[in-house]
């Protein structure tokens, strides 16, 4: 079955095509709810929502862009819905402060599993403006307008996140070089 | 190998291929969120439900019934047992009767009514006495004991100690029976005579010993004890020097009367008090569930416009008459109707009515008296019983009439008609099944009604005048209809509700002896105030 047929029989609310759809895109889905998530229930959660309101809303996607991308930016607004409401309260950086954060690391002893969980561990809105920003490709000013804080902001939170990110990931490094000492 | 690498990258080389699959359970939640379409699952589920309370129904009515059933049962195998147990006591009563006939009437209900009490307690130990040795060991000891506590105050107030002692001694008689169960017991029931004998031996041992061993008993009660040995001794050997076939007689044929009587009349009452009481226990729990949920009850009076009819060609009153068209005023019905909701959905409910019918044969001739006879017409109506003074009404259909060939008097006659009236007492038992129960409710109605016959009357136009002539003897006086209706309520309150019902309401055997195709039916619009509590 075509994607277009797919989407068509999902629009029909027939119950085959929908859980045809979910198994196709729920891991992906399911990695961003990760990423937006502080932890694993919180990312379950995401997800059911985001697909509910795929579900409820399909007739609405109108084939301009990916599918993927449709889902994927539902996904994420389902993600954000979380934080719009409450958004702590960050001090802001000051801009000279922020440049290229390198990492002194082997990659390949970093695993997927402790990024995302360093992830999750960053504070909300470093969270979300990292994951926008670096992995989802989307603007300081798109972020701005996403969460609801000035592009200034954004830029602060970036670099915040980065910083406690790379230290995260230098501590790992040390552990696991003694580890291996 | 430690490349300086920009955090940026690091992550988004590491996440362009993440995919993690999320736990089943999350579809499982979502596909429940999901709005779905279940329409014929749901047409499925409600035949499910109604046939589930049908079966129920059925199934507590069969209870119902059997459970009346049991009550009555039950009554006599105590009886019987009660017999045979006592069997004892009016043989050693007997032999003390020769002693102090008219002291012995008072001790034995004393004694009956002890065994009473017990044995209503263990009625199920009694009856089983003889196969469960240790139940019946158990049972005795009890009702020694009780009977012993019942009876001594009455010895110590009616100093008639030694027809006190006799109810003992039969107690202790019978225990010591049934440890020697096995060879007492068939003699109790085969050999009468030699168990009096035997009986009366086992009678002193076992009073001996077991006195000896009861410290409990005082010693105004061990010299009465023996005072009673004594006298039984003396009536035994008294008795023994008549003859033996005397002493069966008097056991046999005294026994079962005289005891008897007294014995069931006590014990009947007594059972029917357990049973109220349990049934009263029983109401209070089923009242207890009601208050759990409010309004479940709902009383209606109810008024319907009701209008008769056939859905075939015939007639209920003769033949002839088939072909003749028929009308039917539109009378009323009224009542009360209570019903039950057992779920959300479903009520079950019955009333009372009362439904007044009638139907109107049009084109019919009615002659009287002189007329008739003169014209020879035959006046043999089956289904018409005509009262006292009317019996020459005769009936005849225009339609049977070919007006060439009759006489000039029919011809000038004007066709007149015949009303039948038939009222009932209704009484119908209904299920309904809400089908939207908003604000305005819908629901079907289904189920049967009882009617009892209790109006029957026809009049026919004589001489341009409605006459009473007589009643039909075809209306069975109990009869039922299946009844199907829409109900539509609109609900003014939460408690009062505007009903109304269309119902159909087809009669099963309310006719007899009907010509042709005739299936009566009435159809009301019952219309009423329901009250819920």
């Amino acid at each position: 079955m075509s994607l277009d047929q797919l989407i068509k029989n999902c629009i029909n609310k027939d119950a085959q095509a929908q859980s045809q759809l979910y198994k196709q895109f729920a891991s992906k889905l399911f990695s961003l709810c990760l990423k937006y998530s502080k932890n694993y229930a919180e990312a379950e959660d995401n997800l059911h929502d985001a697909f509910i309101t795929i579900f409820n809303k399909i007739e609405q996607y109108n084939n301009k862009g990916s599918f993927e991308g449709w889902l994927k930016r539902i996904a994420i607004n389902t993600s954000l819905q979380r934080y719009r409401e409450d958004v702590g309260v960050y001090d802001i950086m000051n801009e000279d402060n922020i440049k290229d954060v390198s990492v002194d690391l082997n990659e390949n002893d970093v695993s997927i599993n402790y990024l995302l969980q360093i992830i999750q561990e960053l504070p909300d809105r470093y969270r979300l403006v990292f994951n926008l920003y670096v992995l989802d490709g989307y603007s300081h000013v798109e972020i701005s307008e996403l969460i609801n804080i000035s592009v200034g902001t954004s830029k602060s939170n970036l670099a915040r996140a980065r910083m406690i990110l790379k230290d995260k990931i230098e501590a790992y490094n040390a552990t696991s070089n003694s580890r291996s000492l | 190998m430690n490349d300086k690498k920009n955090i940026d990258r690091l992550f988004q080389e590491k996440f362009k291929d993440f995919e993690v699959a999320p736990n089943d359970a999350v579809w499982e939640r979502i596909s429940e969120s999901l709005p779905k379409k279940k329409k014929k699952r749901r047409v499925i589920a409600l035949w499910w439900q109604i046939g589930g309370v049908a079966a129920m129904v059925t199934l507590l009515l069969t209870v119902g019934v059997s459970v009346f059933n049991t009550d009555d049962n039950q009554k006599f195998p105590i009886v019987n047992t009660e017999n045979s147990t006592n069997d004892l006591n009016n043989n050693n009563n007997n032999n003390n009767n020769t002693n102090t006939p008219t002291k012995k009437s008072p001790n034995e209900l004393n004694t009956v009514e002890s065994n009473n009490k017990t044995q209503i307690v263990n009625s199920n130990i009694d009856s089983e006495q003889e196969s469960n040795l240790n139940d019946s060991k158990d049972d005795t000891s009890q009702k020694t004991s009780t009977s012993k506590q019942l009876t001594i105050p009455n010895n110590y107030n009616q100093k008639l100690n030694s027809v006190a002692n006799n109810s003992k001694v039969v107690k202790r008689h019978k225990s010591s029976q049934k440890q020697h169960r096995l060879s007492s017991n068939k003699d109790k029931s085969t050999k009468i005579a030699n168990q009096t004998k035997t009986s009366n031996s086992n009678l002193k041992k076992n009073d001996n010993t077991q006195l000896a061993s009861e410290t409990e008993i005082k010693s105004t009660i061990k010299e009465a004890l023996e005072n009673s040995n004594t006298g039984i001794a003396a009536n035994k050997s008294s008795e023994n020097t008549k003859s033996e076939t005397p002493h069966t007689d008097l056991s046999k044929t005294n026994k079962p009367e005289a005891e008897n009587s007294l014995i069931e009349i006590p014990e009947k009452a007594s059972i029917e008090d357990a049973i109220a009481e349990q049934n009263t226990t029983i109401e209070e729990e089923e009242e207890e569930e009601k208050e759990d949920d409010q309004n479940r009850w709902s009383i209606a009076p109810n008024v319907a416009p009701v209008y008769f009819s056939s859905l075939g060609a015939g007639s209920p009153l003769d033949q002839q008459f088939n072909e003749n068209s028929k009308s039917s005023d539109i009378t009323m019905s009224y009542g009360i109707a209570g019903s039950y909701a057992i779920s959300k959905k479903l009520k079950i409910r019955a009333g009372v009515h009362r439904v007044n019918l009638s139907q109107t044969t049009s084109d019919v001739y009615a002659y009287t008296g002189a007329e008739t006879a003169a014209r020879g017409v035959d006046a043999e109506f089956s289904n018409i019983s005509f009262k006292g003074g009317e019996q020459h009404v005769s009936l005849i259909s225009s339609t049977m009439m070919n007006k060439a060939s009759t006489p000039e008097l029919f011809n000038t006659k004007i066709a007149g008609k015949i009303d039948q009236k038939f009222g009932f007492i209704e009484v119908p038992l209904e299920l309904e099944y809400n089908l939207l129960d908003k604000k305005f409710g819908i629901n079907v109605i289904g189920g049967f009604s009882t009617f009892i016959l209790n109006e029957n009357e026809i009049y026919a136009d004589i001489n341009g005048s409605s006459t009473l002539i007589g009643e039909a003897n075809n209306i069975n006086t109990t009869s039922f209809s299946a009844n199907f209706g829409l109900g539509m309520n609109y609900n003014l309150s939460k408690q009062w509700h505007i009903n109304l019902e269309p119902t159909l309401k087809y009669q099963i055997n309310t006719f007899n002896n009907t010509t042709g195709d005739f299936k009566p039916f009435f159809i009301g619009v019952y219309t009423g105030l329901s009250f819920k509590f």
